[in-house]
């Protein structure tokens, strides 16, 4: 049987960090923390997503033989290779 | 470690899509890896802008730039005798730069600007920025002709009225244009003093000052309602061609936290300064507003080195900033401490909320490319790579830390205890969160470490407190996963179960 004195006592409004005020001032949705929280769904707290590489990592180091039109590329494996691209200085 | 400089991408008008970044002493495509041999002579940041079907490049050293998508290559078309700037923007038809620097003499409170575009004599789009400078003028003593080699007055815009400023020797000063004769020659009012050769000079009218140099320094561009907002440090401006007007509300410390969401027509950036100060802005057309005051500890945490480091973008409507480590441990309660590392603060403009998100990179550029339809958002780290965001469920690789906790619930007030029973909590895909709770007021105490209560485990999972360490005025719940899959969990609704141990209160009791 049910205790008469059972309280429940719901979030179902689930809000993010509020530290403005004291502890007795916050909003029943109110939040201590929040990491990596998405809101988007009002009422609920879901985890946010996350980022993704694009290309590989940038290694290669570039210079050019003269100021004028060629480029050579030198990559991480050692490999050169020129390319079409042109630089003008002029 | 290798800083990505700056991002950005792309698109012509002729389908041609380039994402590139700055790396090392170069620009490099971030799909090819390839760079353009740019030998850059400096590793300022680079601040890049679209415009004409141009790349704009500015970093404050190296001669300006603009790379075209469709020949995949770099030149001076559109900035040939353009000043060098910190920072660069598109408004209304014109390129704007800021924080300018000509021959060797920074104007930290300056903004050139370019001529509306024109064509050129292959009939091209182009834009003139009415600028000459070098170090070849020449002047003869009682004469006001003003000659220099090679120069291009007609050519690049100089009109008459335009200021001629010589910056050193014996006819140093300002003149003002009153004829272009050729390219090379321009007249002046007036009369120079003494013969002069080799002179350094620059020469032009589209300028304005942004107030005075007093420490109060350009910091970056954008736009609202149609009007370009010009920040500095301490103060901001809304300028609209004939007015320049000073904003309610404060600059920003640093150029790459200024974002702009044009479905909401709002600006937000940080501004670091005072700690009364210190915190995000919101820009809205008239003033700026903190919007941060609900994360003010967090704020406070921000190591002040940072505030000119701080790098922003937009993910739809949320506001994100990578603000660095934060470091507040002055309480003896732990439950007010803040440390942690790597962070970005996040704001949801339509539901005004924050989030205080770790990541596993130091976020150093972030720029966006128009792909597929799609306006994707790309971040640089410090560790030469890019990153397209948001995408998938980790970062790189890395686990996200996902984290919920709830305030302190006292479910009769802070004066009675309670004895806490059990939980019931919806959620959903959320089998490896676990949870745990402290309890605050036992009755004159706050738990300093989190207990472990369990995981979810079904649409709804029910918890028990045990009866041991059930006492208590008030609870506090955290959950928290550590993953990099999908689904990622969602928590819909939290109850809390509890009994009054005893209708007096902890001041009472303990007589």
């Amino acid at each position: 049987m049910a205790n008469p004195d059972e309280k429940v006592t719901p979030l179902d409004n689930l809000g993010s960090v509020q530290r403005k005020t004291n502890r007795f001032g916050s909003e029943q949705s109110d939040a201590w923390l929040t990491q990596n929280t998405d809101f988007s769904e009002i009422g609920s707290v879901k985890k946010k997503e996350g980022y993704a590489k694009r290309g590989d990592t940038l290694t290669s180091t570039t210079s050019t033989s003269s100021s004028t039109s060629t480029t050579t590329t030198s990559t991480s494996t050692s490999t050169s290779t020129s390319t079409t691209t042109s630089t003008s200085t002029s | 470690m290798v800083d990505i400089l700056g991002i950005n991408g792309i698109a012509s008008s002729a389908g041609n899509n380039k994402l590139l970044a700055g790396y090392g002493n170069d620009i490099v495509n971030v799909d090819t890896g390839l760079g353009y041999g740019l030998n850059l002579t400096s590793s300022n940041n680079i601040e890049f802008a679209n415009f004409l079907d141009s790349m704009f490049m500015q970093n404050f050293d190296h001669t300006p730039l603009t790379f075209n998508p469709d020949t995949n290559t770099w030149s001076k078309l559109h900035v040939r005798h353009t000043p060098k700037s910190k920072f660069i923007f598109p408004w209304n038809e014109q390129m704007y730069l800021g924080h300018i620097k000509i021959n060797s003499t920074t104007y930290a409170s300056r903004v050139w600007h370019s001529n509306f575009p024109g064509t050129d004599n292959k009939g091209n789009q182009t834009i003139q920025w009415g600028f000459q400078s070098g170090t070849n003028g020449s002047v003869t003593k009682n004469t006001n002709r003003f000659r220099s080699a090679n120069s291009g007055f007609k050519t690049y815009g100089i009109t008459v009225g335009d200021t001629l400023v010589i910056e050193s020797g014996a006819n140093a000063g300002q003149y003002v244009v009153s004829r272009i004769s050729d390219d090379q020659m321009i007249e002046v009012l007036g009369q120079f003093t003494s013969d002069q050769s080799s002179i350094t000079f620059w020469v032009g009218s589209n300028w304005f000052d942004v107030r005075t140099n007093n420490s109060d320094t350009i910091q970056g561009f954008s736009e609202n309602s149609n009007n370009l907002l010009i920040f500095k440090t301490d103060t901001l401006y809304r300028y609209n061609r004939s007015a320049l007007k000073t904003m309610r509300g404060p600059g920003t410390s640093s150029n790459r936290s200024i974002v702009y969401f044009p479905n909401r027509d709002v600006n937000i950036y940080f501004h670091g300064s005072s700690k009364d100060r210190t915190g995000f802005y919101l820009f809205s057309g008239t003033q700026s507003t903190n919007i941060s005051r609900a994360i003010q500890p967090f704020i406070d945490a921000i190591d002040s080195s940072n505030y000119s480091l701080i790098v922003g973008w937009a993910e739809g409507e949320v506001f994100r900033a990578y603000v660095g480590n934060l470091t507040n441990q002055n309480s003896a309660n732990d439950a007010y401490n803040i440390s942690d590392v790597k962070v970005v603060m996040s704001y949801s403009i339509p539901d005004n909320k924050w989030s205080i998100d770790p990541i596993t990179d130091v976020i150093k550029a972030a720029g966006t490319l128009r792909e597929s339809g799609q306006l994707k958002t790309f971040l640089g780290n410090d560790s030469a790579e890019v990153f397209l965001t948001p995408s998938g469920y980790s970062f790189d690789g890395d686990p996200i830390k996902f984290a919920y906790e709830t305030k302190v619930i006292y479910p009769r007030g802070n004066e009675v205890v309670n004895v806490f029973s059990r939980l019931k909590i919806v959620a959903r895909d959320a089998g490896r969160v676990s949870v745990s709770y402290k309890l605050w007021g036992t009755p004159f105490d706050v738990d300093q470490i989190w207990n472990g209560l369990g995981d979810l485990k079904r649409d709804v999972t029910e918890l028990d407190i045990p009866l041991r360490h059930s006492r208590a005025c008030g609870i506090q719940l955290r959950f928290q996963e550590y993953g990099t899959k999908e689904p990622v969990p969602t928590i819909e609704k939290i109850s809390i179960y509890s009994v009054p141990e005893t209708l007096e209160t902890p001041e009472k009791k303990n007589i």
